[in-house]
């Protein structure tokens, strides 16, 4: 599939024209932080797209439309999209995926883009995240401590329950009185998640789930006042094709 | 209206509410069935105490039961968790009704953040901050200043100018 001599690492594309872009502002009020653009042929229509805003890509597209921008006058303002690693990854290749795709790839080229998201995520002036995937977590939250920002991590149920438990949100403070609030941080999982756990009947599970996007619903109404396409993600109240753009609700008969 | 989604809020709290004791009462359930092992153990040890004090004895003859009989003999063990399933799945009936705020797709904007804060009581157990984090992030938004894209009033009148 990919040209020979450029494939280097199994399940990543190494050609230095392949790297995907960071794409929107420092000023927006909205970042959104994910781990890695995918290059499985299944979930990504065009892999040469050139940014991380791949809206055929069929995660980062429903996360677009939740985020609001699937209508040109739905949004005044833009939203900072960063990747914690901008190369095209193929999971399903990546060997020993399943401890953690990212681990697996060379250290220094890792921490050499962690170190630019890092430097993102310290200039940008949004005022609330959102952050998709354990990876992206796991980087943010070791910004925090590195930079020995006062925060409060909220988990469900309040407490961390397993290790690999994703919290709810994250507060960022100004000082360590943890009086004045600077940084709203939201946790969700992977939108692919989103799409697993979708069933006929609403379980204990497909509740957790609606309520992460609740948060994501009330983010919506905290920046831009509305909050359309609710709950998108975590239900079947829509039909959504990302090749042809189509977005139909749907209603229970 | 508001009567209705007023319901549908005390059916979500009633549901997470239920979902919190879940949590605990599966944890209190893992506790117990601890506990229940170790009280199989000992009466084990005991009956083997006892058998090996006391001399065999012949098994007590089983009469045989009809089945009405068998049904009506049903261990009582099974009912908590008849019960339990009843429960749940009278909420996810009740989850599944088009009113219900949780999944609800026409929210307004005042209903989910009371949505957010009614997730206050799963928290409450041993966080009670919920309230706080509410008002905190309130603050945060509003005392931020986010860049104002231009608008359509401060675009050039460029037909203006390509008229004149």
């Amino acid at each position: 599939m990919f040209e020979s001599g450029f494939e280097v690492l199994t399940g990543v594309d190494t050609r230095p024209e392949y790297l995907v872009k960071p794409f929107g502002s420092l000023k927006d009020p909205l970042m959104m932080i994910s781990s890695y653009p995918t290059a499985d042929e299944k979930s990504t229509v065009h892999l040469e797209y050139a940014t991380v805003n791949d809206l055929s890509n069929i995660g980062m597209s429903q996360l677009y439309v939740k985020a609001g921008y699937h209508d040109v006058q739905t949004r005044k303002t833009g939203m900072l999209h960063m990747v914690i690693f901008p190369r095209r990854l193929d999971r399903k290749k990546v060997l020993s995926s399943s401890a953690g795709v990212l681990n697996n790839m060379p250290r220094v080229l890792r921490i050499l883009w962690q170190t630019f998201a890092v430097h993102c995520i310290q200039l940008s002036k949004a005022v609330v995240v959102c952050v998709s995937g354990h990876s992206a977590n796991q980087l943010y939250r070791a910004w925090l401590k590195e930079q020995n920002i006062a925060h409060n991590i909220i988990w469900a149920f309040g407490i961390k329950r397993t290790e690999h438990k994703l919290p709810i949100a994250i507060q960022g403070f100004t000082d360590d009185t943890q009086t004045r609030m600077s940084r709203l941080v939201l946790v969700v999982y992977r939108i692919e998640a989103f799409t697993r756990t979708r069933t006929q009947r609403p379980t204990d599970m497909q509740r957790n789930m609606v309520m992460r996007e609740r948060f994501l619903d009330f983010a919506n109404v905290l920046i831009h006042q509305s909050a359309p396409l609710q709950p998108l993600l975590s239900t079947g109240a829509y039909l959504f094709q990302t090749s042809t753009g189509i977005l139909i609700p749907l209603q229970a008969f | 209206m508001d009567d209705d989604n007023s319901a549908s809020d005390s059916d979500f709290l009633s549901i997470e509410d239920a979902g919190a004791d879940s949590g605990d009462a599966r944890d209190e359930e893992e506790g117990g069935s601890t506990a229940s092992s170790d009280d199989e153990d000992e009466d084990e040890r005991a009956s083997t105490t006892a058998a090996l004090a006391s001399p065999a004895k012949p098994p007590a003859a089983t009469t045989a039961k009809t089945v009405p009989q068998i049904i009506n003999d049903k261990p009582a063990i099974l009912d908590p968790i008849d019960e339990d399933f009843k429960a749940r799945e009278e909420s996810c009936l009740k989850l599944n009704t088009p009113n219900n705020s949780l999944f609800s797709t026409s929210l307004s904007n005042q209903e989910i953040m009371e949505l957010v804060r009614n997730f206050t009581p799963s928290l409450s157990r041993r966080d009670r901050r919920m309230a706080d984090f509410i008002n905190m992030v309130r603050a945060a938004v509003d005392r931020a200043d986010p860049p104002t894209f231009p608008s359509i009033e401060s675009e050039p009148q460029w037909w203006a100018s390509t008229n004149e």
